[in-house]
Parts: structure tokens; sequence; C-alpha cells
């Protein structure tokens, strides 16, 4: 009896060892991969955490290869997520090497092989998917799109099939199947497929973009056009058609974290979705309150969408953690020089200055304010004291310039103007155009008339931009042809109103003009109201 | 008991046991072995005198401009009958200029034939020609804009660009304010064609974005401080400007409807899609959809790329287009639209069914999987080895630092080897490493395809961002047949636009354009070069001219050149299609 339990205990030791064996090839320290943690990347959480762990446990890869590969694992999600896909599929492999019995670690790899456009790789992570979990539907979809994108039509469709019997609500295996029947020429089967799924998500952008070609080809050219007009192709605007893809939820935790967010919002920023910026920056500040780009960005995204109370509200909360945050302090400056505080605006720059003795902003926003309450003495002196922080600041330049002329210093507004332009030879139409008719105003009238004509020429007279016409309306105002001045200011004004976009492009641009680079704060509406007030009453003085 | 082998090493020495039994060198689609086979291109550049390098400016501020140029022209500028070289440079983008600065390069080609092989030679002649476009430096389009027979060129740049009228004595002229064809904003490709069918070439300009010095934005690539893409600045509208046939332009941009349509334009190429007779342009927008302007024939245009399905990529979404050409790769008689994108997307290949719709044939041709891993830029349609397919050159460099380049700390991570597919029966192959020259990573930008050795086949022109001008020379093509063409009216100006079939006994009809414009920035020897494979023979060839007319030509010579003028073939004999 004693020597039958034996016999068994032998054979279940054997069992389990074989299993083992299988389970846990021998991998060596030395087999595996070596991923590196770029330089860039050094003491950012939680990869560095993650990065020490798979050190740490490096050595025990004999003996503890779940273990380490599930340190490899999450390693690799936290690249996955940051879209480091090198550094990600090497960290995958060693997972997979590591524990092949996971099918966590094959279906990421797969993944990111797919996105190298390693096809053929990511066709084995993912059959390795369907080894350990025969019936896992996206490993089939990314399997059927693989072949899909290699032109392997049947064997596409063969997947999509199983996958969508599989789970019936599956629309991307309906979307895979029309794709294949399209590419055979088989419409009216695509059509039928693109109808099932849009059943199942009737805004994807990707299915009405699809039926509509469909259509097209079977004839049906209103629908057609129906259809293609809900196919938004804009990334930010267009519905996604969405694959129920649970593993990859972990990769998007990855991305939750507020470093992530931020530069998620970051993108959105700079793409000009302040919508999407707005939220994602809120998202990133409730994981971390004191994050002052987040924050500074969050109020900039406000204000491009015209928030302007929102806006200063979060200034405010960054300065109450960050009070020499000097960005934020040069644009609170410029919020309240808009808003006619002239007081409350110098005392920001003034503290902006203190707070960033080496930027030359705070001087800059000085400079405006006095700039624009006439004080051109004292306006000068802060260009100056600008340009000797940075003697490459345009703002700084085309100020002093400005100034000078306003204090009728003609020869040294010319001598600084031609060394602004000397020192940006490719600076855009509205910089040229502003400095070029500068001199000309101060060097003799029929050459600043010339210098009209030939703007006028240059520009599209149907498709003037507001701040085109707004600089026209400039020059006739510095002729003291002032009916001609009025008339394009009001043009400005209502082409403004009636194309809100192109009138905060425009605004940007004229900001951009009058400060350089600090292109801040949308254009304060009244201002055209202001102009045309002034320039009226300019012509009923000469009348 | 002896131990058992460790399985590994038991494996590997049974492998290497087999492999040296059975491993034998690759035997390539074309039966040959790949050990013997011919290199496709050599790079002539440094040997035959063009030692032009482009500079980016790279300032360290990363501005958006510096990763975007530059282009480079194949054209005949002395007519002398081979082709010329111009390079345009890009240099600093917020420096002073300096006395000094890199400049655009012209150089002549002073090649000989010695002993049936001709020694290529170019001179730089830039001094001389007069030319000083000394801005920083995009693209060029070429074309005879006042029918002297002289090719006149159209710079852009991003600031002012420019309009140098060929003097016929081997100086230019700048002849840009009395023309009329400025544009100040940031212009990248310029295509020349005759838009309204008067007999003068209309010009047509692709603007990118707004992007100025004074609105730079610090973009982030993993952590870093990188490039921007387009939508980080405001599109803008492209132009087009009529030619008044007076030595002067007119801004059409507006009644011709292109004012409302801004955009992210780079490439553009210019052919009549839809079999109207109206030449249409197609703008490869950046991240946005691309334009198929239809030309309706009363001086206005339409944008109807959405519908006739050339918009956007199979998933309904907006592709980047850099480079984009058009030609009858399938020889069913109409011209189809090749495009290149960014890593992570496919190259595009818009097939048209002759009527102007297009449908995506990117995976149906073996061209799309292959692409994936690459940001192309320029692109062009080229029988490679005159067989009578059109195969396809695209030339690579990333736009964002590229993972693997960062990592082994290189100072401009950006190089990508670059790519050939050879197309059989409409089907393509890819065959870079049949040229290794290709493999050698490169940030490649502007493309241009010429016969620049008059050997009768294509050879090509790339400019590198940040890097030295290569030279393809093309070594297989001239062991096939071949015809070369150019097509000319009566005051010698290549007749843009024009279209030839080019019929064959039991053989595909060929369709070629005559063209300079498509590629990226760039622009191509306007002559026309047909592969005729084995056997010099064909039947004939129709030219269809843009007037509507039609002639013939049946006793043409193969293997050379030939000039076709206006009104010296014959009325047609055979069925046009």
């Amino acid at each position: 009896m004693i020597r039958l339990i034996s016999a068994r205990l032998a054979v279940m030791m054997l069992l389990a060892f074989t299993s083992w064996q299988c389970s846990n090839p021998k991998v060596e320290a030395t087999n595996l991969s070596v991923v590196p943690l770029p330089d860039t990347l050094m003491g950012r959480q939680p990869l560095n955490d993650l990065s020490e762990t798979v050190k740490r446990l490096l050595p025990y890869a004999k003996k503890k290869p779940v273990l380490l590969a599930q340190a490899f694992g999450e390693l690799g999600n936290a690249y996955h997520a940051l879209n480091y896909m090198g550094l990600a599929r090497d960290c995958y492999s060693n997972a997979n090497l590591l524990d092949p019995q996971e099918y966590r670690w094959a279906y990421y790899l797969g993944k990111v092989q797919r996105s190298l456009g390693n096809f053929e790789a990511s066709d084995v992570a993912f059959q390795n998917v369907l080894g350990l979990r025969t019936e896992y539907v996206p490993a089939m979809v990314w399997i059927a799109e693989n072949a899909f994108d290699r032109g392997l039509y049947e064997a596409a469709e063969e997947q999509y099939k199983n996958a969508s019997r599989l789970d019936v609500q599956c629309a991307k295996c309906l979307y895979g199947l029309s794709m294949v029947a399209s590419a055979q020429s088989r419409f009216d089967s695509a059509a039928t497929f693109l109808q099932m799924a849009l059943d199942l998500q009737p805004q994807a952008s990707q299915l009405h973009y699809n039926m509509g070609l469909v259509l097209r080809e079977l004839g049906d050219m209103d629908r057609a056009r129906k259809h293609l007009a809900l196919a938004e192709s804009h990334p930010a605007r267009r519905v996604d058609l969405v694959l129920n893809d649970p593993l990859m939820i972990a990769i998007q935790a990855v991305q939750q974290d507020a470093l992530s967010l931020e530069h998620m919002a970051q993108k959105a920023l700079e793409r000009g979705d302040y919508q999407e910026a707005i939220a994602t920056y809120r998202r990133c500040l409730q994981l971390d309150a004191e994050r002052p780009d987040a924050r500074f960005n969050l109020a900039m995204a406000l204000l491009r969408l015209g928030r302007r109370e929102l806006a200063k509200q979060e200034l405010n909360i960054l300065l109450s953690h960050k009070p020499d945050h000097a960005p934020s302090l040069v644009l609170l400056g410029n919020l309240s020089r808009d808003e006619s505080q002239t007081d409350a605006a110098l005392v920001f720059f003034q503290r902006a200055v203190l707070a960033d003795p080496a930027g030359p902003k705070g001087d800059l926003g000085m400079a405006d304010v006095f700039r624009y309450s006439g004080q051109y003495l004292k306006a000068l002196k802060h260009y100056q004291s600008a340009a000797v922080i940075d003697p490459a600041d345009h703002h700084a330049k085309l100020g002093s310039v400005i100034s000078l002329v306003l204090l009728r210093q003609y020869d040294q507004a010319i001598s600084k103007l031609d060394a602004c332009l000397a020192a940006f030879p490719g600076s855009s139409l509205e910089t040229w155009l502003t400095a070029r008719l500068w001199s000309t105003m101060v060097a003799s009238t029929p050459s600043y008339h010339l210098n009209l004509t030939q703007f006028l020429a240059a520009c599209s007279k149907d498709g003037l931009t507001v701040f085109e016409m707004e600089t026209l309306a400039m020059c006739y105002a510095s002729l003291e042809q002032f009916s001609d001045a009025i008339r394009w200011q009001t043009k400005a004004r209502d082409s403004a109103a009636n194309q809100p976009e192109s009138f905060e492009s425009a605004a940007r641009r004229l900001n951009d003009y009058q400060q350089g680079r600090t292109c801040q704060e949308p254009w304060n509406n009244n201002e055209f109201e202001l102009v045309l007030h002034s320039w009226t009453n300019k012509k009923g003085q000469l009348n | 008991m002896e131990p058992r082998p460790k399985s590994g090493p038991y494996m590997a020495i049974v492998l290497a046991a087999f492999c040296i039994l059975t491993c034998r060198p690759t035997i390539l689609d074309s039966g040959m072995v790949s050990t013997s086979s011919p290199e496709i291109f050599i790079d002539a550049a440094a040997d035959s005198g063009l030692d032009f390098h482009h500079e980016n400016g790279a300032s360290g501020h990363y501005y958006f401009c510096e990763i975007v140029g530059s282009g480079c022209a194949f054209f005949d500028f002395d007519n002398d009958g081979d082709l010329d070289v111009y390079l345009v440079q890009s240099g600093s983008a917020d420096a002073v200029p300096e006395q000094d600065a890199p400049m655009d390069k012209l150089y002549r080609n002073d090649g000989v034939l010695d002993q049936g092989v001709f020694r290529l030679s170019f001179t730089d002649v830039t001094a001389s020609s007069g030319i000083k476009a000394s801005g920083y430096g995009m693209g060029v389009a070429t074309g005879d804009v006042d029918n002297d027979g002289f090719t006149d060129l159209y710079l852009t740049q991003f600031g002012a660009n420019s309009l140098w009228r060929n003097m016929g004595d081997g100086s230019f002229q700048d002849i840009t304010e009395q023309a009329g064809v400025n544009d100040l904003r940031w212009s990248t490709s310029a295509a020349f064609f005759d838009y309204d069918l008067d007999g003068f070439l209309d010009l047509f300009v692709v603007n990118y974005t707004d992007f100025r010095l004074t609105n730079n934005k610090d973009c982030v690539n993993e952590g870093e401080l990188d490039y921007c893409g387009p939508l980080s600045y405001q599109p803008i509208t492209d132009s087009l400007f009529r030619n008044r046939g007076d030595g002067t332009f007119e801004n059409v941009s507006g009644p011709a409807g292109f004012l409302n349509s801004p955009s992210t334009g780079l490439g553009v190429v210019c052919a009549d899609f839809n079999n109207d007779g109206w030449q249409d342009i197609y703008v490869a927008n950046d991240k946005k959809p691309n334009h198929l302007w239809l030309n309706l024939g009363d001086g206005r245009f339409e944008n109807d790329a959405l519908f006739r399905g050339n918009a956007l990529d199979a998933q309904g979404l907006a592709e980047a287009s850099m480079g984009v050409d058009a030609a009858d790769f399938d020889n069913d008689g109409d011209d189809d639209l090749f495009m290149t994108h960014l890593a992570g997307e496919t190259n595009t290949l818009y097939v048209n069914d002759g009527k102007g719709y297009f449908k995506d044939y990117s995976v149906n041709t073996g061209l799309g999987p292959a692409s994936f891993a690459f940001t192309a830029f320029g692109c062009a349609f080229l029988d490679i080895d005159n067989d009578g397919w059109q195969d396809i050159i695209s030339v690579n460099g990333a736009v964002k630092a590229v993972e693997s380049l960062k990592l082994n700390n290189e100072p401009f991570p950006y190089a990508q080897s670059d790519q050939l597919f050879q197309n059989k029966n409409s089907s393509f192959t890819e065959i870079s490493h049949k040229a290794s020259i290709l493999a050698l990573p490169t940030v490649s930008r502007g493309l241009a395809i010429g016969d620049v050795d008059n050997d009768g086949d294509a050879d090509a022109l790339v400019n590198d961002n940040n890097g030295q001008v290569r030279l393809l020379i093309n070594q297989v093509g001239q062991n096939s047949n071949w015809l070369g063409i150019r097509i000319s009216g009566s005051g010698r100006r290549d007749m843009l636009g024009t279209r030839l079939a080019i019929h064959r006994l039991n053989l595909p009809t060929q369709w070629r354009r005559v063209r300079t414009d498509a590629s990226y920035l760039s622009a191509n020897d306007p002559r026309i070069l047909i592969g005729l494979g084995e056997s010099p023979d064909f039947e004939s060839v129709t030219v269809f001219w843009l007037d509507g007319s039609v002639e013939q030509w049946t006793d043409l010579p193969a293997n050379q050149y030939s000039t076709l003028v206006k009104g010296g073939g014959t009325e047609p004999s055979l069925d046009i299609p």
C-alpha cells in the first residue's frame, strides 16, 4: 500500500514537474531581452518602481518565472500606455517567454506587434492566446484584422465569422465581414453586414463611411451621400467602432494616471480641441491638484473658449499653490489690462518681473500697459529692459519701434526697425506688413500709398481674413482716410461676428503681432467697437 | 548512463547541419539567384558633381518647418536634351541670412556620351543663373509659363514664393511681383497645368498651415520636445493663379471655389480624373480629408473627394497624406492615385473606375502592410524594369523621433529606409532588397523622376532632409526595350496634361500623361517613357491633346527619344477606347 502510494506520489510529482517544465521553460536571465529604462523616463512613477521590481526579480528567473513575468508584463503595460511600443514588445516577449500559460502577455504582445507592423509575429501571439483560451473573441478579431490587412480575405472572413458566432453583439466582426465582402465586390452582402453593424452601433463613423461607398457602388447615390455626410473624419469628433476588449482596459487604466492625462490634454489643446482639453485637465487635476502646468493650460483652454472668469479662478488657485508662477502672473496681467484695470495689471506684471527676473514678459506687459495709456516714454523704457533680457525678443523690438514712432523719434525708430526686420527675415505677412507700414508712414506719403496698393494687390479681395481687413483699416486710418478705415473695420467686425472661428484666429494673429509670442488670450470683443468709435470721432474732427 | 545532451544545443546542431545541407541562396520572383542580381540603383550624386547638402537649420526649438522640406527637380533648363537638376535648400528658419548661407542650387548636366555610355557630370551654375533663393525653401514646380520654349521655375517657401523666368541664355529672372504669383504663407507643393484650356500654363499652389515662428508651439512626443503635427496649427487655403497669357497671373482662388476649404496640403497632382476633358486637381492633405477638385469647366472647381472615395482611408479616417502621384498602373485607361502616409497608416492606392470614382485597393494590391512601419514622402509611379507595368518608389523618413534611434542617442533620430514595389499585372511586391542603396536610413523628402542619363529608364533624385542629395541611377531598365517621347507644342513647350496611348499587339495599351507635377515638393521629367519589355514592336502612339484633338504616330523608333509636335501626326486609324 505504502509502495502504491509512493508510486502514485512519484507519478504525481513527475506530472507536476513535467507541467512546471512546460509552463516554465528553463529561462535564464541572459535569454531575456534587455529592456532599458530610457533616460527621459527616469524618475517617472510608476515606471521607476516597475523597472526596479524587474531588476530585483531578474536573478530569480528560474525560480520565480511567473513572478518575473508579471513584473515584465506590468512594465510592458506602462510602456504600452506611454506608446513606447518597442520597449513594450520586449517586456511582453519576456513575460510570454517566462510564463507561456498566461494569455494576457501573449495578447498584449500580439497587439504591440500589430501596431509595429509585424503581422506574422502578431498572428503567432494571438494564436497562442487562442491556444490558451479557445473562445477569446478579441484575439480572433485581431487575427482577422491581420489577415485582412494582408489581403488574406478568406482567412479573415473565417475568423470574423467565428468571432461573430461567439459574440452576436460584435459590431466590429460584422464590419469586418462587410469589408471582406466589399473587397470581393459583393456589395449587396457588404450592405447587409453594415446595416447589421449599424443596428448595434448606429453612430460609428466608419460604418457610415463604408455604407456610403457600398451604396455608391450599388447605384443608390442619395442614400450614399446621406451616409457619407454622417461619416465624421475628424479624430476628435468621430465616433469609433467599439470592440469589447477587456485586456486593453488595463492599458487605459495606466493611461489614466495624472501625467498621462496631462499629456492627453496637452495634445487636445494643441489640436484646438479645447472642450476635450478642459475635461482631461480637470481629470488630471483631480488626481494631482498641484500640477502647475496642467492648471495653467486648463486656464488657457478656458480662455480659448471665452471663459475668462473660470480661467482667472484657475490661475488664482495656481498662484495660491505657487505664488511666483510667472506665466500666470503675466496672463492675469494681460487679462486685467484688457479689462482696463490698469493698476491691477501693473501689479501683476511687477510681480512677474520679481518672480522671473530673467524673463522679459513682465517688462513687456508693463510696457504694453504704458503704451496703451499713452505713456510712451515709460513704455519705451520697459521695452528696452525686455530687449536687454532677451535681445532676440520680437515683441520687445517691435514695441520699442512703435513707442519711438509714437514719441516721434522717427530716425531711431527706422534704425531699430531695420534691425528688427533683419532679425526676422522670414516673419509673417502681418509682421512684415506692419513693419513696412510703420516705416513708410514715417518716411513719406507717396511710398505709403504705394505700399497700401501693394498690400491690396497681395490680398485676395474676395477672401480677406478679419485680420487683413483690420490691417487695411489701420492703413487707411493712418492715412487719415477715416471713411475707408471705418468701412473696413466694420467689415472686419461683421465678418468676425459671422465667423467665430476665423475671428478667434484673426484675434490670435493680431495678438501675435502686438505681443510677439505672448499669444495668450483671445481678443477683446470690445476692441472693434473702441477702434471704430475713435476713428469716427477723428473723422468728425476732420470734417 | 550518460547524460543526454540538453535540447537547446542539440537542436542547434541539428538545425545547423540541416541548414548546411539544405540552405541555398534565396530564389527571387524573377527566377534569378539573389547573389547575382544586379543592383537596381547606384547612387551617382557624388561622382557626378552633385555636392548639395540639405540643411534644415534645426534650432532646438523644433520649428515645424524644419522637418518638412525640401524638394528637387529634374528639368532641361538649357534645352540641350538632357536633364538638369534643381535642389531646394532650407537653411535656418530664424537666423539672419548671412552672405554664405546655404541656398538653392542649379546644376547643369554636362554629361557626355562616351562609347555608348552617358558619363554624368554636373556643374553648379547657380551663380550664373542669377537665381538667389535664400529663404526657407520648400518646393519647386516647373513649366513654361510664357510659351517661349524654356522651362521656368516656381519656388515655394516657408515665406515668400517666387517665379523665375528662364531667359533662354542660361539665366533666370525673378518675375514674381510683375506676374502676381506671390504667396507669403507657408506653401509646399505647386503644379503647373492648363485648367482653362487656353494654351497657357496656370499655377496651383498648395499651402500647409498657419505656423509661423511667432506662434511656435512646444509639442511633446513620448515625454520629450519634438516636432508638432499639422493639427497643432490652423489649416489654410490653397491658391489658383490663372495665366493671362501676357506675363501676368490672376489670383482666381475665390471665384474658383478654393477659399472655403482650408486644409493642410502637402502634395498635388493634376489630371483629368473623371475623363470629362478638363484637368482636375487632387491635393494630399496632412491629417485632413484629401481634396479632389473637379474642374467644372466654367472656371469653378468642386471638391467631391468624399463621394468619389479618395478623401479618406478604408476606415473612413483622414490620413496624414504627404506625397501623391497619379498614373494608370493597371493599364485600363484612367489615372489611379498613390499616396504616402505616416507610420502606423498604410500608403494608399486608390483605383479609378474610369469615371472618377475610386476605391482603396491598398490591401488588394499588396501595397498596404509593407508600408505600415514607414513615414513616406516623395513617391512616384515609374516602370523601373521597362516591362510595361508601372512600379512604385516611395522615399521615407519619420516626422516624430523614432523610438529605437532615440534610445541609441542618434542626434537626428528620424531616418528610415526607402521602398520599391514591383508591379506585375496590377499586383505589387516589395523589391527594396534588390536596391540596397534604398536600405540606407535617411530622412527622405523630395523625389523627382527622370531619365537623367538618357538611357531609356527612370532614374530618381532624392533630397534628404538634413542630408546629402542622392541621384539613383537605374541599372536595369535599359536592358529592356523602350520608347521615349517628348510631347511638344509649336513653341517647343511641353504640353502638360496631354495623354498618350501606346498600342501594342496582344498586349495591354499603355497610357501616359505628360506632367511635371506630383511626388512631394518636387518636379519631374516631362518626357514620357514607355517600357516595351522584350520586344521593341508597337503598333502606334495616339496623342490626346488638351484641346480635344487626337493624332496618331506609327513610325517611331524604339529605344530612343522622339519629339511629337502638335500637328505632326495623322488622323487616328485605330479605334480609340
